[in-house]
């Protein structure tokens, strides 16, 4: 009976002791306003336009041509935009687009997404490139860097808009070109992903 | 997404390792057995009270604490999670172990006095998982003001295990100064997941002169996650629920607790391995003990499924116009690069193996009957000690170190305390508390850690305690 007296005063002892042990000031509903907003760099489009890839064979000089559009359009599977993590949490992405020019014409880049039965979904983009200088001269730079319309920004009245996209078309609409002129388009571009995650 | 953000909270505040720095060379308490097989125990006979003999949980975490993140003070809670990022490194880790005496029985030998046998069962549970800064940082940050910098894949590293281990021990007083131990180990792993030995890198990279603006390298990667005792488990529940919102039915989670069970009692994997330790008096009151823990692995045969991605790719955009139409698939492109294998392969683990050592000096030995502080027929024993005790554990990075000093003290017959003050990974000023009680044979104890961070325990970096009833003779 004693041992059980005992051990029954160390019990209530030992369990006072762990129940004064005590978080102090602390607010675990912080949590609710805790929000992820990484912001991502991604490489977007890209191409290489040489006016010689397109060249007829045994065209002779000072002859004008037609680069046939079917040549200068593509699709590519993009399902980063048409996705309900993007709805839910993308604040907004920005295209940001540059295109190099040392052709002496001026060239046009469109491009626009698709839904998985290739409908167009939003609007056409529209990059107005500049007549570059000619080869080997500083190729002439597009858009501007104070261009207005650029960088493109998607928000997220856009992202309900193309929630079905997973697809993006691109075409590049070229001038008629002359059989003497020699130069490149080569298109760079990024997306930059701000992401907004309450958590 | 939220327990993600938890689990790195827990990191910045809560990190241990298994070290019993109090209940170490105590040897009024059977436990003092399994942490030293050569702990130089007087008793005739030991029992542990089944299942209740000793529960030891401890967490801890360095670097940071919940506190942190969570203190009310009016700052906005972004703010200090981005700084608590800052503070952490990839040396960061938390753990958690919890241990379960389920028997602990031990007997001298009837032919031989000096010989005193030890036998039992307990469940583990080990966890550790180190701080993917790497990874975080990406994640929370992304890769805009990374431009160039690599993102190690290799910040990835955690090990988890649940099982059970018999155990059976064997000491020998070989001599008045020399008493050594030996502890032949069983483990019945019931689960076990660990990714530890993780390469390569993701890096985006700047190229004026390239095809775009940037390269999204991800260079020499080699990823994999070992599992075994999951892979059942994920198929029985992919066979049984139609309906994945449906709760789990009784019916089902008797399965899994059977199945666990099953595996408790030698149904698992099988691992072996070995405790060995020693006390040595130098002198009448200087001691010396030292042992080694769970020297051992695990062999994982069974319902192992590992997976693992190995390679490297390069992105740069998607390339149009191209001539042929069709659309590039970078998904497609993405997985040809760094396929994602799954394994069947076996492989074993080693059981983070752990060292003590210690020096200690006795002294105020009462034997002319002015004290209440001994048995009756117990040798007068020494009524203080202090000493110092070192710790290591063999863990997936590097070996966690800890120093401890110690005092301890027979207050009377039945009351033995001990106080630690321990410098560690996880804080230059741990003080741990062991207060043992013996009534009629009757022993209890309780130990803990930490206890100046006890008034707060979202401000402490780690926290253990140890409780049990033994019947000892």
């Amino acid at each position: 009976m004693k041992t059980i007296k005992n051990y029954s005063w160390f019990l209530v002892v030992s369990f006072f002791l762990m129940m004064v042990s005590c978080t102090e000031d602390a607010d675990f509903s912080q949590l609710e306003d805790a929000t992820l907003r990484p912001v991502f760099e991604l490489d977007f489009i890209f191409s290489n336009f040489d006016t010689a890839d397109f060249l007829p064979d045994d065209l002779p000089a000072g002859v004008n041509f037609e680069v046939p559009r079917v040549q200068l359009q593509d699709t590519v599977n993009y399902e980063l935009i048409g996705t309900d993590f993007a709805v839910d949490h993308l604040e907004r992405i920005e295209l940001t687009i540059e295109v190099q020019n040392t052709v002496e014409r001026p060239f046009e880049l469109r491009f626009q997404f698709l839904s998985e039965a290739d409908q167009p979904l939003g609007q056409l983009y529209t990059i107005q490139v500049q007549a570059g200088q000619g080869p080997g001269t500083q190729p002439v730079v597009s858009p501007q860097a104070n261009d207005p319309n650029h960088p493109i920004i998607l928000n997220n009245a856009d992202f309900v808009e193309l929630s079905n996209s997973q697809k993006v078309a691109t075409e590049i609409i070229a001038p008629t070109l002359n059989s003497d002129l020699r130069g490149a388009v080569k298109i760079r571009s990024k997306a930059t992903y701000f992401i907004n995650y309450d958590l | 997404m939220r327990i993600v953000l938890c689990l790195c909270m827990l990191f910045g505040s809560l990190v241990h390792a298994q070290n019993k720095e109090v209940l170490y060379d105590v040897t009024d308490l059977p436990s003092s057995l399994l942490l030293n097989p050569g702990a130089d125990v007087k008793y005739k006979f030991h029992a542990g009270v089944p299942l209740l003999s000793q529960l030891h949980i401890s967490a801890g975490l360095r670097g940071a604490s919940i506190f942190d993140v969570f203190a009310d003070d009016g700052q906005d809670i972004n703010t200090k999670i981005s700084n608590t990022l800052n503070t952490l490194t990839n040396k960061d880790y938390v753990t958690l172990t919890q241990q379960l005496e389920i028997l602990h029985v031990g007997w001298r030998s009837p032919r031989n006095r000096n010989v005193y046998f030890s036998a039992g069962l307990y469940q583990e549970l080990d966890l550790i998982a180190y701080f993917p800064k790497d990874l975080a940082v990406l994640a929370y940050r992304g890769n805009q003001d990374f431009i160039g910098v690599p993102f190690g894949f290799s910040s990835l590293s955690f090990a988890a295990d649940l099982m059970t281990v018999y155990h059976f021990g064997y000491q020998r007083r070989m001599s008045k100064k020399l008493t050594f131990g030996v502890r032949a180990k069983l483990y019945s792993s019931m689960f076990n997941i660990r990714s530890t030995k993780n390469s390569g890198t993701f890096t985006t990279i700047e190229t004026p002169q390239g095809n775009n603006i940037y390269q999204h390298i991800i260079s020499n990667a080699d990823v994999q996650v070992q599992t075994s005792g999951y892979a059942s488990f994920r198929e029985d529940e992919d066979d049984e629920v139609v309906d994945p919102t449906a709760p789990a039915t009784n019916e089902e989670s008797q399965d899994v607790v059977s199945e666990l069970i099953g595996r408790a009692f030698l149904g698992g994997n099988i691992g072996v391995g070995i405790d060995a330790g020693f006390t040595y008096h130098l002198e009448d009151q200087w001691t010396v003990t030292g042992s080694v823990q769970d020297l051992g692995m695990i062999f994982h045969s069974k319902d192992v499924e590992s997976y693992r991605a190995q390679g490297s790719y390069v992105f740069e955009g998607l390339e149009t116009p191209i001539t042929t139409r069709g659309g590039q698939d970078i998904l497609d492109e993405l997985e040809a690069a760094i396929p994602i294998d799954t394994l069947n392969t076996s492989y074993t683990a080693f059981r983070p193996t752990k060292l003590y050592g210690s020096l200690k000096y006795s002294f105020n030995r009462y034997n002319d009957g002015s004290c209440d502080c001994f048995l009756e027929g117990e040798e007068p024993p020494y009524q203080d000690a202090f000493g110092v005790q070192l710790f290591s554990q063999i863990r997936p990075r590097r070996p966690i170190y800890a120093l401890t000093a110690f005092y301890y003290k027979r207050i009377a017959s039945f009351l033995r305390t001990k106080v630690t003050y321990t410098i560690d990974d996880y804080s230059p000023y741990n003080i741990g508390f062991l207060l043992s009680t013996h009534f009629n044979k009757i022993n209890f104890y309780i130990s803990a850690n930490n206890l100046i961070e006890y008034s707060n325990l979202v401000d402490a970096q780690g926290a253990s305690v140890q409780l049990g009833f033994n019947v000892i003779m």
